[in-house]
């Protein structure tokens, strides 16, 4: 018992974070079928973001607010100039994007240097549950991201944003007919997920080392978790998110954290072989 | 109501509407005959702008809408039911509706009530997914949905399509009286004779992306036109 509870947290923290990266990424698969291979990039932006804030005296609550507009702002801005001109082409759509990620990862590192940053979450303490010490901050991250999960499902379920999208994922013609301007809501699908990147961004930086690159490891993740949940479901990412959550934090328990992650990996692939439109395909 | 002069669209190199001249009088119902591959499909997806138009001219009233997008030309007031019907198959039946009202000048409403009156089943399934609907509840959810933004055109695909024969009786009684109590001009595009015969004020024959025959109901016992025509 002692030891399954911070098992438990530390499995909830993965999937709690990638819950809310990869819905971002489900969405715009689903709805432009484009990888975004820059995807990660938001999480270090948002990562930034917090670095920035911090570093002319704000806190991390002004950043936990920040980063999601920042997000979405250089999301709505990239899609408009850049990403628009791609959708039809699956490969270009890839190489631009991988292009984009190139970038935005030398720019940060050209701005903040090379070294990780420093930056300080919000709660220094431990809790004790069920015998065990665990860290506040953890806690926190699992209510918070949890929470957001739940807003952006209610988001989609309730507003009008979510049926617009939700009807243009399934057709894009369709929903034109009805009088969508798809143009628009491309867009805003692709900052929104940008804006979810960034806000797991601010949460994970107290937790990691807070580099240029540090959005890379959770592309990969994030990418498979859509893929084995299965694309444009929100079912299927919270089912892919436990599964390689859950199993790569359990195998990290057993073995180095980099082979841990990729037998998660082979795992997906063979989970794909065996249902290639994922878990819970749309 | 709708007026279209020498439109002509292509899929890449192959032209597909050679100059299609048509008219959609005030609370006129016009069906468009041809056989298959003739353009029919094409004509109605060029007036959604979902085919590229490449010449030609579409006026919708005094406005004219050649050029505009596929939601500015239902913001304009154009309500548009493909063939195969195009609904939502994972939203409810109430979510099929409210994206129909997305052409509102507010993009929101409440549905009509005389839909409701007519089709009461979408009020008993209203919260259920449209995806498991009947083929001919599926297209009276489809019109429907086109109706909810109050449209002055509705274009009609082959409604009759994979429906039972007793419900396309029903669609053709309900289209008439819509044009009756409502300001609304109808296109449809039909195979079944019987249909066009019970709905249609006239109707226009197309041949390889042209209209070329037009007549009145009565025309429709010619068999020697039919056979000319229509015949395959």
């Amino acid at each position: 018992m002692e030891s399954f509870v911070p098992f438990a947290l530390n499995a909830l923290t993965l999937i709690s974070i990638l819950l809310i990266v990869s819905i971002g990424l489900a969405i715009i698969f689903g709805l432009m079928n484009v990888i975004n291979l820059a995807h990660g990039e938001f999480i270090t932006i948002g990562a930034f973001t917090l670095v920035a804030i911090q570093a002319v005296g704000g806190s991390f609550w002004l950043a936990l607010l920040a980063a999601p507009a920042v997000g979405y702002a250089i999301g709505f801005a990239l899609e408009k100039t850049l990403v628009v001109r791609v959708y039809r082409n699956p490969l270009h759509a890839i190489l631009v994007t991988w292009g984009l990620s190139l970038i935005i990862q030398q720019v940060i590192q050209l701005i903040f240097g090379p070294a990780p940053q420093r930056v300080v979450g919000p709660f220094p303490g431990f809790v004790t549950i069920a015998g065990a010490n665990y860290p506040a901050y953890r806690l926190f991250l699992i209510g918070f991201a949890l929470s957001v999960f739940v807003g952006v499902i209610l988001l989609f379920k309730k507003s009008r944003f979510g049926l617009d999208l939700r009807a243009s994922i399934q057709s894009t013609e369709m929903a034109s007919v009805m009088g969508v301007n798809a143009d628009r809501i491309n867009a805003q699908a692709f900052a929104f997920g940008a804006a979810l990147a960034a806000l797991a961004g601010v949460l994970l930086a107290p937790l990691t080392a807070v580099t240029a690159y540090m959005g890379i490891n959770y592309l990969a993740r994030s990418f498979f978790v859509v893929l084995v949940g299965g694309a444009g479901s929100i079912s299927g990412v919270a089912a892919g998110s436990g599964i390689i959550g859950g199993l790569e934090t359990a195998l990290s328990y057993q073995i180095p954290a980099t082979v841990a992650q990729a037998l998660v990996l082979i795992l997906a692939i063979v989970i794909l072989r065996f249902r290639p439109r994922g878990i819970l395909p749309s | 109501m709708l007026r279209v002069s020498q439109l002509t669209a292509a899929y890449g190199s192959a032209q597909v509407l050679n100059g299609v001249d048509l008219e959609l009088g005030h609370k006129e119902i016009v069906a468009l005959l041809g056989r298959n591959g003739m353009g029919k499909t094409t004509l109605m997806k060029s007036l959604m702008a979902i085919v590229p138009v490449s010449g030609g001219r579409v006026r919708l009233g005094e406005r004219d809408i050649t050029g505009l997008r596929t939601h500015e030309i239902a913001k304009s007031g154009v309500g548009y039911v493909p063939q195969g019907r195009g609904i939502f198959d994972k939203l409810t039946v109430e979510e099929n509706l409210r994206m129909g009202m997305r052409a509102l000048p507010n993009g929101a409403g409440g549905v009509p009530e005389f839909l409701y009156e007519q089709f009461p089943i979408l009020r008993e399934r209203r919260a259920q997914v449209a995806g498991t609907l009947s083929g001919g509840q599926k297209q009276q959810l489809a019109i429907s949905r086109a109706l909810c933004s109050n449209p002055k055109v509705l274009l009609l695909d082959e409604p009759s399509e994979g429906v039972q024969p007793n419900i396309v009786q029903e669609l053709g009684v309900f289209l008439r009286g819509l044009v009756d109590r409502h300001d609304i001009a109808v296109l449809i595009v039909e195979q079944n004779l019987e249909l066009v015969h019970q709905t249609a004020d006239r109707f226009d024959i197309m041949v390889k992306g042209r209209i070329v025959h037009s007549g009145a109901n009565s025309e429709l016992d010619d068999q020697g036109m039919l056979q000319r025509f229509l015949s395959v």
